[in-house]
């Protein structure tokens, strides 16, 4: 099932006809008024709700997904979880230390929103298109054969990060956490219709012309040991979301009136909207300058 | 005002060695889960305020004693630790004023809870004593001139990092595990601790203190990081930043440990410390 938030962040089933149907009539009773939370408390009662959802959807036309607002479908998860690296991209041996931070959880914007990149003197600020994991129950110490039942479902997410502004020494991650540095969409595609996350292809655009292309398959640590490793270290909870990281190869800078889209095979496409009100620029394209971790670990930049 | 949580996560007021039930004064607020009562509190206190007021001061208490105090906020939505902001200045070519990490809200205990020195292959875990500020508006952009004002509270924190995990250029994520962010023991409200840039702040380890400290010593003051945090990103009522410590010493925790934060006007903040697996930490910092 694709669950969607929409228009005044109500709950919506996206049918595959591309007609979103509104299932708040079945998750009135769940008391929910704050919009943040009410993502984590239908996925906390999922099994509860899911036959009703089910029913709304089989029932009801709804409207064409281009006469509704779609809004992020998680817009503030209780922790958002980002792997650090986590793409095998240039050939090495073994695989380095698996790592992660944390990123703001209130930076998450929906299709059709704007990512405004703020006045601090970033060198260039790039998109990281990546699968995102969205937890489905409370987990602590899950080994990795233990992972899936705990994963609710995935969803497209650009960990929008701005390059330069790492104190020496220091790999604090604040250049991921402006407001806005987290576009998420268009859905959350149920865990049953992903059965395999670690084959799943992931695009990216800039003004249609495509940038990342990428298969999930390349993950250092899969997504069940992403979510072992997270949970070996804190406590997850309905609603956390973990990227999974991105593959570098493509990575370019975002900049000012600049289109982002991005697309991952069995949950959808969804588009964001980039404005600088500094009106700085970059060159266009793959970006070739030592910024771009993939230069600087001495990989080749990506020309699709 | 002195705010608490305790027991099921009520909120209450501390007066004397007293605690009073403020769910009667609160209304709607006392009816929210756990972790939502506090934020709402503090975004709501400015027209609550008189109504608390006048309930703290005609309702009997209970002793302070007989009830199990928690994290006053138990729960933040969101945690941010400015790391450093005492000892040398970063370069003045630094990107940013200072720099920042999240610690996950499920971090957070409270007074008399345990540091639990979990099973993860650290360095060592290390402990510093540090003030914590708790946001009362929507927070965006501040200036120097205007940030205090957006402050609903301060507490204690002792924020613990598992340092050592993960890639050599490490992310804190260490600062995240679990029950790595004592705080406590109340919430004062900022009109009543007054200047936040006067307060010694003590870390003790079994009756011994290791750091000792005053908010003097920042680099930037408080209202320096918040201008710094929200030209980053918007902070809401019942959001967390924590200030800095001293980069030294390293102060390493070990099963058994009795640890407090002390500062002025705020209080004392006790927990302790297990290792489930008892490791040993070289007595010398990394």
């Amino acid at each position: 099932m694709k669950l969607v938030l929409f228009d005044d962040y109500r709950p919506g089933v996206l049918k595959d006809d591309g007609h979103v149907v509104d299932v708040s009539s079945a998750t009135a009773e769940l008391g929910v008024t704050n919009y943040r939370k009410l993502m984590p408390a239908i996925i906390e009662n999922f099994d509860r709700l899911r036959p009703a959802f089910e029913r709304l959807a089989a029932s009801e036309t709804g409207k064409p997904v281009s006469e509704v607002r779609l809004r992020a479908p998680n817009p503030a998860p209780p922790k958002l979880l980002a792997c650090f690296g986590n793409y095998t991209e240039v050939a090495k041996e073994g695989r380095a230390p698996q790592d992660m931070f944390l990123k703001s959880s209130d930076g998450v914007i929906g299709d059709g929103d704007t990512v405004e990149l703020p006045p601090h003197k970033a060198t260039v600020f790039h998109h990281e298109a990546e699968l995102g994991i969205v937890i489905g129950r409370r987990a602590k110490d899950l080994s990795p054969a233990e992972a899936a039942p705990a994963i609710f479902g995935y969803t497209c997410f650009v960990d929008v990060s701005a390059r330069g502004l790492s104190i020496a020494g220091s790999n604090s991650r604040m250049g991921k956490s402006f407001d806005g540095f987290g576009p998420m969409g268009p859905c959350i595609t149920t865990a049953d219709e992903i059965p395999d996350p670690n084959g799943l292809q992931v695009r990216f655009w800039v003004d249609g012309r495509l940038r990342q292309d990428y298969s999930t398959e390349g993950m250092e640590y899969s997504v069940p040991e992403v979510v072992s490793w997270a949970s070996r270290h804190l406590t997850l909870l309905p609603g956390d979301f973990i990227c999974c990281g991105t593959n570098h190869l493509g990575l370019g800078p975002l900049q000012e009136g600049e289109l982002g889209e991005m697309e991952i095979e069995r949950i959808g496409k969804f588009g964001f909207k980039v404005t600088d009100p500094s009106k700085r620029s970059w060159e266009v394209g793959v970006d070739t300058s030592p910024t771009n971790p993939i230069v600087r670990t001495g990989g080749q930049p990506y020309t699709p | 005002m002195r705010l608490v949580s305790y027991g099921d996560f009520t909120v209450g007021a501390l007066r004397g060695d007293e605690v009073v039930d403020l769910s009667p004064a609160i209304g709607n607020t006392a009816k929210l889960s756990w972790d939502e009562r506090l934020p709402a509190l503090a975004g709501a206190f400015a027209g609550s305020r008189a109504a608390i007021e006048g309930h703290l001061n005609s309702t009997k208490g209970a002793p302070l004693s007989s009830v199990r105090l928690r994290s006053p906020n138990p729960r933040p939505p969101k945690l941010l630790s400015a790391i450093g902001n005492y000892g040398d200045p970063l370069p003045p070519d630094s990107p940013l004023e200072v720099d920042f990490t999240f610690k996950s809200p499920e971090s957070v205990v409270g007074p008399g809870d345990s540091v639990i020195l979990s099973n993860v292959p650290a360095s060592g875990f290390e402990a510093e004593a540090t003030l914590a500020v708790v946001i009362g508006r929507d927070a965006k952009n501040l200036g120097d001139a205007d940030a205090l004002s957006y402050v609903f509270g301060y507490t204690a924190m002792l924020d613990v990092f598992a340092a050592g995990l993960g890639r050599p250029v490490g992310t804190f994520f260490g600062k995240s595990l679990d029950t790595l962010g004592p705080m406590g023991p109340c919430i004062v409200t900022a009109d009543e601790l007054g200047d936040p840039q006067n307060l010694r702040i003590r870390l003790i380890v079994n009756g011994e203190t290791k750091q000792d400290f005053n908010t003097k010593q920042m680099i930037l003051p408080v209202a320096g990081v918040l201008r710094a945090a929200t030209g980053i990103m918007t902070l809401h009522p019942g959001d967390v930043v924590t200030v800095g410590s001293p980069p030294e010493p390293k102060v390493l925790l070990k099963d058994g440990d009795q640890v407090s934060v002390e500062i002025d006007g705020i209080g004392r903040l006790d927990v302790s410390v297990s290792d489930p697996q008892r490791r040993s930490w070289p007595a010398a910092a990394r």
